[in-house]
């Protein structure tokens, strides 16, 4: 009878790890939604729609232009706001003298050249011989 | 035989019991669920476009090699804009629909690898036109594209 037992417990009872799978796996899928919307750092920039583009890793540096609802033109360099003004200073004391490594400009599609120009001149002032514009994929555009 | 049977006949009334088990379902589609996420995650929705900034002194010495410059243009006339392509003192107008085909067609005039294209737009100018006009020359197979400084 005692030999019995034992042979059940051993072999019939295991922990039941289904729920904590299942738990993990719900975690795992809200860390990736919010690290995915974090990453826009809340402002609604909607890049330019192209068939064409690189396909490889978004550089560390990524400056994101957009028109707020007041009309103001924002700011961010990696999800910090900053102004026109500051964003060379904020380039080169992140990219080095001489400048190393890349910069992204996701940039509205609804604003005008002028307003981004003003963001492409203060990466060629921090030293860079080129940037990355950053476009929406669009495979199926036919223009 | 007689063990199967008491194993089939207990699976069955569990089910008539509580329903089927939904927990390897529910695993299985949480993991595809995460592998398209994650895949999602590294591919990206968005695209780069590597464009030059070159300095007032690096278009000047790309004038004198062994290229063909191209300066692009977009310009705003009215409440219309369009592309303005020159290569020399040869002048093309196209607009943002057609530009593609003429970058196509300097592409073959000239060889892809000649071209240097310098992209300009007036202040008021889309910048989504900005970035299809790059776009048209990335088709072309273009790639010494850049954003001059302003003059």
């Amino acid at each position: 009878m005692r030999r019995l037992a034992i042979h059940r417990g051993a072999s019939g009872s295991h922990i039941n790890v289904t729920p904590l799978i299942d738990v993990v796996m719900c975690l795992i899928v809200f860390y990736l939604i919010v690290g995915r919307l974090a990453s826009t750092n809340g402002q609604a920039v909607a890049p330019p729609a192209t068939g064409v583009g690189d396909t490889a890793a978004m550089p560390r540096l990524v400056v994101n232009v957009a028109r707020s609802d007041s009309g103001a033109i924002e700011l961010s360099l990696s999800g910090t706001s900053l102004t026109l003004e500051s964003l060379g200073e904020a380039l080169r004391l992140r990219l080095g003298d001489p400048p190393t490594g890349e910069v992204a400009i996701r940039a509205d599609r609804r604003l005008a050249w002028g307003d981004v120009r003003p963001v492409v001149e203060a990466c060629r002032a921090a030293g860079l011989s080129s940037v990355k514009l950053v476009t929406e994929r669009n495979e199926g555009a036919t223009r | 035989m007689r063990g199967m049977l008491r194993a089939r006949s207990a699976r069955v009334m569990h089910e008539q019991a509580h329903g089927p088990n939904m927990t390897p379902m529910v695993d299985i589609v949480m993991v595809i669920l995460i592998f398209f996420m994650a895949s999602a995650a590294i591919m990206g929705p968005e695209w780069l476009l590597r464009t030059a900034l070159p300095s007032p002194k690096a278009v000047g010495s790309a004038a004198a090699g062994d290229v063909t410059p191209v300066s692009a243009s977009v310009q705003v006339v009215g409440g219309s804009f369009r592309v303005v392509l020159r290569v020399g003192e040869a002048r093309r107008e196209a607009g943002v629909e057609s530009v593609a085909s003429e970058a196509a067609s300097l592409a073959r005039e000239f060889g892809a690898d000649r071209l240097v294209v310098a992209i300009d737009a007036d202040a008021e100018a889309p910048y989504d036109a900005v970035v299809r006009v790059h776009e048209a020359f990335v088709k072309a197979g273009v790639t010494r594209i850049g954003l001059p400084a302003p003059r």
